[in-house]
């Protein structure tokens, strides 16, 4: 086995692999992922270079943010051309993110074990393979997915968006490598002086699509205006569904209630969301709910149905309220909108959104992706023995303990997170560390293997819920050297001493 | 690239949290109910029987069945509580018993065992739990004549009995006490619900008594209770 190639330092030369970049007319949330965080990579100084397909009339090579993107074929072809210029460019590849869409590169054929392959999937495609093909490519697709992805990369290290991605991927396609999330991050939104309505306002952003079931928002209005008369509803955006929605709006009597403002600028759209009381999103299926969260952003609670990805991204009671089936839609609606009337609640709910919205950020993403490519590239050269396990343990400790803490000694797939304490007492801080494959006992070893403290009333150890495994800020292993001293200084003096 | 290390960014949550005397006075709690709270503690409560579940992957199936469990195991004139082991879920079990266990009378802890395997949850349960005497099964089908049999299984092991197996209406459950349950596990981890432990005619296992306990039918009109003294084996 050749020696590390990876370890997330400058000059490392890091291919990304998506079959669209942001530039293509299909381009979407994962190609917005790929270049926040390959932008970042190459900020830190590594040597980026994207591997996509070419769409007509697109140049073969550009530079965006100093990162190389390389077209080549088409949707179809792009898969083997890539190939090719892996195997071609295999002994200059310091480590590889594959992104699955559906049809994943099987980089692995081309660099073996020499280079670390972290694959990148952002949900499980089988349903949609039926949706968009007929047979026998919906089938054939469904099978490389499926077996392809679990012959190709063994026990590679996947990242998926969410805890929901997690389970699509052990439940639907079966893959044995250790499941990491890395969620999206996303853009803090501001709009200076903005005000919610005065009257009940429901304001919601996304496509008019079948998918995204805008027409069981509008059923559930009537009965929501029964005890709410003066409510309104926005909806933002535009899709194939506009027709028949503008349909059923008249069929319902919605018409002074309800507003289709179709594709509004980016200014506008903040400013009417901002506005809302509520968000809503009867989505049946989401990769992440990146709507959701921008309006946490500006503190607008939201309101989804208990499908995967949106249970990730509201935080059910705490952040909004996840509703199990679409029958009882209304009625949390018109319970949400109630307790919203009063200011001093809303503005609590305001708070704890922002709060959790604001955990989601690019350069946590980048970091952690960087992360997750070393301790790939660990493994590649020294097998971990442990059993994969999808366990995560919570430590939770005072920043005094933390810093003791030799960041360094914990793996690069464990990630950290820290709050702080009494403005007064900058030591009442706490740090949070997350164990990735470990239940309490392993980690309370290995608090004390570390010399900390594992008295339950100083430091609590708890097995992560899906919601702790979401909005770390950085990820812990040799990169984080500098957490320790950050953590002794903050114990040393108070912040606010000026 | 990574999350910058200034002073400013400690204090994010700060500027956020001082906006009130009341904030200022508890200031990290408020703020981390953007994250899950610790859960609660154990009780130092006495308890006279914990259930362990160790379950992997129930997220569809379990809360029907715990609440389903605990609502029967209120019937039993024990101090009961239910320690559900997960195994390495990926999907939402863990939270789906946290919801169980909020709205349950008999107390729900949910642990973790990165360890692989029925056995090794099995063990874990056992090694963190407070209870006189531990069972051990599944919690599905959890019917009256379970606990009739765990009623009659806590009469065998007050009565000096170290182990009981139960098989009422095909519910598999094997109730000891807790010392003996660490002690038979650091020799063999159990295979699955409804395991019958081995014990050798060797120092170690010296004076344990194991009866199996269960209903049968044979031809009559009435099923019947019956206990029968499992033999020791000879190595």
């Amino acid at each position: 086995m050749s020696g590390r190639r990876f370890r997330g330092e400058p000059g490392e030369h890091v291919v990304w692999l998506n079959f669209k970049d942001g530039q293509h007319p299909l381009g979407g949330g994962a190609e917005e992922y790929m270049h926040q965080v390959t932008a970042r990579m190459a900020a830190a100084g590594q040597r980026v270079t994207v591997v996509t397909s070419r769409p007509r009339g697109a140049a073969r090579t550009v530079q965006l943010g100093g990162v190389t993107v390389r077209r080549m074929g088409n949707a179809y072809t792009v898969y083997l051309r890539a190939l090719l210029w892996l195997l071609r460019h295999r002994n200059d590849i310091d480590g590889i993110v594959d992104t699955c869409n559906g049809i994943p590169f099987f980089s692995p054929l081309a660099v073996g074990r020499r280079v670390p392959v972290v694959v990148l999937i952002h949900h499980v495609h089988q349903t949609m393979f039926a949706q968009h093909f007929r047979f026998p490519l919906a089938q054939i697709g469904r099978w490389i997915e499926r077996v392809g992805n679990r012959v190709v990369y063994g026990e590679r290290t996947i990242a998926v968006v969410s805890p929901s991605s997690r389970t699509e991927v052990r439940r639907v396609l079966g893959l044995r490598g250790p499941v990491f999330v890395s969620a999206n991050g996303q853009a803090p939104l501001t709009v200076p002086g903005a005000r919610r309505a005065e009257a009940p306002r429901i304001v919601c952003v996304g496509r008019l699509a079948p998918h995204k079931r805008w027409d069981l928002l509008l059923r559930a209005m009537p009965r929501v205006a029964e005890l709410i008369p003066d409510v309104e509803l926005h909806l933002l955006g535009d899709g194939p569904c506009r027709a028949e929605l503008t349909a059923l709006i008249d069929e319902l009597g919605l018409r002074e209630r309800v507003t289709l403002h179709g594709r509004v600028g980016d200014e506008q759209r903040n400013r009417l969301l901002a506005s809302g009381w509520l968000t809503v999103c009867t989505s049946e299926v989401e990769g992440w709910g990146l709507a959701v969260t921008e309006a946490m952003s500006l503190g607008v609670p939201a309101v989804v149905l208990a499908s995967p990805g949106l249970r990730d991204s509201v935080r059910n009671r705490l952040t909004g309220w996840v509703v199990a089936r679409p029958a009882h839609l209304a009625g949390q609606l018109t319970s949400a909108l109630i307790e919203l009337e009063d200011p001093a609640a809303a503005a609590l709910w305001a708070r704890r959104c922002r709060a959790w919205a604001g955990r989601f950020t690019w350069n946590a993403t980048a970091d952690r992706i960087t992360a997750l490519l070393a301790a790939e590239d660990a493994r590649r050269v020294d097998a971990d023995r442990r059993a994969v396990c999808d366990l995560s343990t919570v430590v939770d400790l005072p920043v005094r303990l933390a810093a003791r803490i030799d960041f360094t000694r914990l793996r690069g797939v464990d990630q950290v997170d820290w709050e702080a304490g009494d403005p007064a007492d900058p030591a009442s801080g706490r740090v949070r560390i997350l164990l990735a494959g470990f239940d309490e006992s392993d980690a309370t070893a290995l608090l004390q293997r570390i010399g900390v403290d594992t008295d339950p009333a100083v430091t609590w150890v708890w097995l992560a819920r899906p919601a702790d495994l979401l909005g770390w800020k950085r990820a812990a292993g040799p990169r984080a050297g500098d957490l320790r001293p950050f953590f002794a200084d903050h114990c040393a003096a108070p912040a606010h001493s000026g | 690239m990574r999350h910058a290390l200034t002073r400013d960014s400690i204090d994010e949550g700060r500027s956020r949290t001082t906006s009130t005397t009341a904030a200022r006075t508890t200031p990290t709690r408020p703020l981390l109910l953007d994250r899950t709270a610790r859960p609660p503690g154990r009780p130092q409560r006495h308890t006279d029987l914990e259930l362990i579940f160790p379950v992997v992957n129930r997220e569809d199936d379990l809360p029907s069945r715990l609440s389903d469990a605990a609502f029967a195991l209120l019937a039993l004139e024990l101090t009961v509580s239910i320690a559900v082991v997960d195994g390495g879920s990926s999907d939402r079990t863990v939270e789906a018993i946290d919801e169980v266990a909020a709205g349950s009378l008999i107390p729900i802890r949910v642990l973790g065992c990165s360890i692989p395997g029925w056995g090794a949850g099995a063990l874990r349960g056992a090694r963190t739990s407070r209870a006189r005497w531990v069972g051990f099964g599944e919690p599905d089908s959890f019917g009256r004549g379970t606990v009739d049999a765990l009623r009659r299984a806590a009469h065998l092991l007050r009565d000096g009995t170290h182990i009981v197996c139960l098989a009422a209406e095909g519910q598999r459950l094997t109730v000891m006490d807790k010392p003996v349950a660490e002690l038979l596990f650091d020799d063999e981890l159990p295979d699955g619900p409804g395991f019958v432990p081995t014990l050798s005619d060797t120092p170690r296992h010296a004076g344990l008594r194991m009866a199996a306990h269960g209903r049968i039918a044979t031809g009559a009109p009435d099923d019947w209770d019956r206990t029968l003294i499992l033999p020791r084996v000879t190595t």
